[in-house]
């Protein structure tokens, strides 16, 4: 299991990096309703981005589902754990 | 039967009144509802009903049968065997004709007449477009293990044919609608309050804004294009703008209120599309149960491979383009809905690429008005689209448009409507669910009287159909 911690600070880094914005903070509450550019066109994005870092695979059906930090943890945990 | 007729007020207190004389007994409160909902679609075309059996016994069946496989190839074809169905009915009923006339053009155009044996000329069935879409996303759902799939029929079949949100959405998914047949409903009258307050508001917005200030002076504006001046044009296409968005919005707000008297929360459709600031924005905000259907189940999955296999900077954008595409030919067959797609596609790629320029911009109230202006005129380029009668049409509208262009000569007095309206809008932005929210008893009941005196006042007849009811 990876600590959640860790992999909010990867996540943060990803996000501030194709969000072009160095002010982002996330929390493992945060969802994408509160970062204006966390859009469907930066969504994608960023989905391909957590899959290099972490060298998992998401489906399309999981893309959708993917809408808040606590949800991205736990798959990158599901999967990690899965690949090890 | 429309919403805005007579004989759905004499339709729906009766349904109410059966309903809630089964007060938290859940099967027969379903059973009511697809009883009521088979009578509602039958008001138009009771021979129609049995295409949205045929989807809803297909559906039942590809969803159980998804959740007993254990192979994931026999999973996959049944999940095709629903898409096949689901888009093959959509597919004659809607588009054959079209595709068999544009192909007889193409020959033509090559020099090679060809006679016209194959059109089938069928009527397009009400809510097609819709009810198809919400069944494929049940599989889909069942296929991905989102959802586990209902094992009653009744129960599904209400959720297909939920007659509120039928005919013209929201369309709605099942991990929303079906737990909620699934549980017994409790009379609610708070509920049922807002419901009606959102019935009202609605109709308003239906009834006096769309058809009775907008719809005149927009159809004037398209029907005399050819000899009208530029800003003339541009006023028109303005009205058309917020009869549009009212008229469907207004539907919508309809639909939702009617839920909420039977007890059941339906998506929102709209979020005040008109404050968007930005085109990605505007599609969270407009048509969102469509927006959000073709994101989820289109555009994420192309978007996913066309990225994956690294297509290049603009390649990438290739899943837009097909994305917009369809969602324009979604509205109908014709060339000008694909028009409308492009149109789109091609202001979110240009959005998308001077996105990191934008944000350079200090965010203060003229900027983000600037930008809510600009985002309101780029909608109305769309509906140039939207609204004439062809291709070919709407590009000499903007011809027009510009080239023409001077002070409005005429048909200029539908403009002072339009403040007051975006201002109540304005003061209501926070809760689009719940727009007549005053605290003041006598102030409310006020506004509820003088907006149905008004409604009484503008209603035309049944004449004035729900301008997504032909889609």
């Amino acid at each position: 299991m990876t600590d959640n911690k860790e992999i909010i600070r990867r996540l943060k880094k990803i996000f501030r990096q194709v969000l072009n914005n160095n002010q982002i903070n996330l929390t493992i509450n945060t969802t994408n309703d509160e970062l204006e550019q966390w859009d469907s066109l930066n969504h994608i994005i960023l989905i391909l981005e957590i899959e290099k870092y972490f060298s998992i695979k998401i489906t399309a059906g999981e893309i959708t589902e993917l809408k808040s930090i606590r949800v991205i943890c736990d798959l990158i945990n599901k999967k990690v754990s899965k690949e090890v | 039967m429309q919403f805005n007729s007579l004989s759905f007020f004499i339709f729906l207190p009766i349904v109410f009144s059966l309903y809630w004389l089964f007060n938290n007994k859940q099967s027969y409160q379903n059973i009511i509802l697809l009883i009521g909902s088979y009578i509602f679609y039958s008001f138009w075309d009771w021979r129609f009903l049995s295409l949205i059996m045929i989807s809803t016994i297909t559906d039942y069946i590809v969803g159980l049968q998804i959740d007993r496989k254990h192979k994931k190839n026999i999973k996959r074809r049944l999940l095709y065997s629903s898409i096949i169905i689901n888009l093959g009915i959509l597919f004659i009923f809607k588009y054959y004709d079209f595709f068999i006339l544009s192909w007889l053009d193409l020959c033509s155009s090559f020099g090679y007449e060809a006679n016209n044996k194959w059109t089938i000329e069928l009527i397009l069935p009400l809510g097609i477009s819709f009810y198809t879409f919400q069944t494929m996303s049940y599989s889909i759902d069942v296929y991905f293990g989102k959802i586990k799939p209902t094992t009653n029929f009744i129960t599904f079949a209400s959720y297909v044919s939920f007659f509120p949100q039928l005919v013209a959405g929201p369309i709605e998914r099942a991990s929303n609608i079906i737990p909620q047949l699934e549980k017994s409903r409790l009379f609610n009258y708070k509920q049922s309050v807002e419901g009606l307050r959102l019935i009202l508001w609605g109709l308003f917005k239906k009834v006096v804004i769309a058809d009775y200030i907008m719809s005149h002076r927009a159809d004037f504006t398209f029907t005399n294009y050819d000899h009208l001046d530029g800003g003339t044009l541009l006023i028109g296409l303005i009205y058309f703008a917020f009869q549009i968005y009212c008229d469907f919005s207004g539907y919508s707000d309809i639909a939702i209120g009617t839920a909420k008297l039977f007890g059941i929360e339906i998506i929102s459709n709209f979020n005040f599309p008109y404050f968007s600031k930005n085109p990605t924005e505007f599609w969270d905000r407009w048509h969102i149960s469509l927006s959000s259907w073709i994101r989820d189940y289109l555009y994420f999955p192309l978007a996913l491979y066309f990225m994956r296999v690294n297509v290049g900077r603009f390649g990438k954008y290739k899943s837009h383009f097909i994305t917009m595409a369809i969602m324009g030919l979604w509205h109908g067959a014709n060339w000008k809905f694909l028009g409308w797609g492009i149109y789109w596609a091609l202001i979110i790629i240009i959005y998308a690429e001077i996105r990191p320029y934008l944000s350079i911009i200090k965010e203060s109230i003229l900027i983000q008005f600037i930008k809510t202006l600009s985002m309101f005129f780029i909608t109305c380029g769309s509906y140039v689209f939207f609204r004439s009668e062809s291709l070919s049409g709407a590009f000499q509208f903007f011809g027009y448009m510009i080239t023409k262009f001077s002070f409005p000569e005429t048909n200029r007095s539908g403009i002072i409507f339009i403040l007051p309206f975006l201002l109540a809008e304005y003061l209501i932005r926070d809760d689009e669910r719940n727009p007549i929210k005053i605290n003041n008893s006598y102030f409310r009941w006020f506004l509820y009287i003088l907006g149905t005196i008004i409604i009484y006042f503008c209603w035309e007849d049944d004449k004035n159909i729900f301008i997504y009811f032909q889609f």
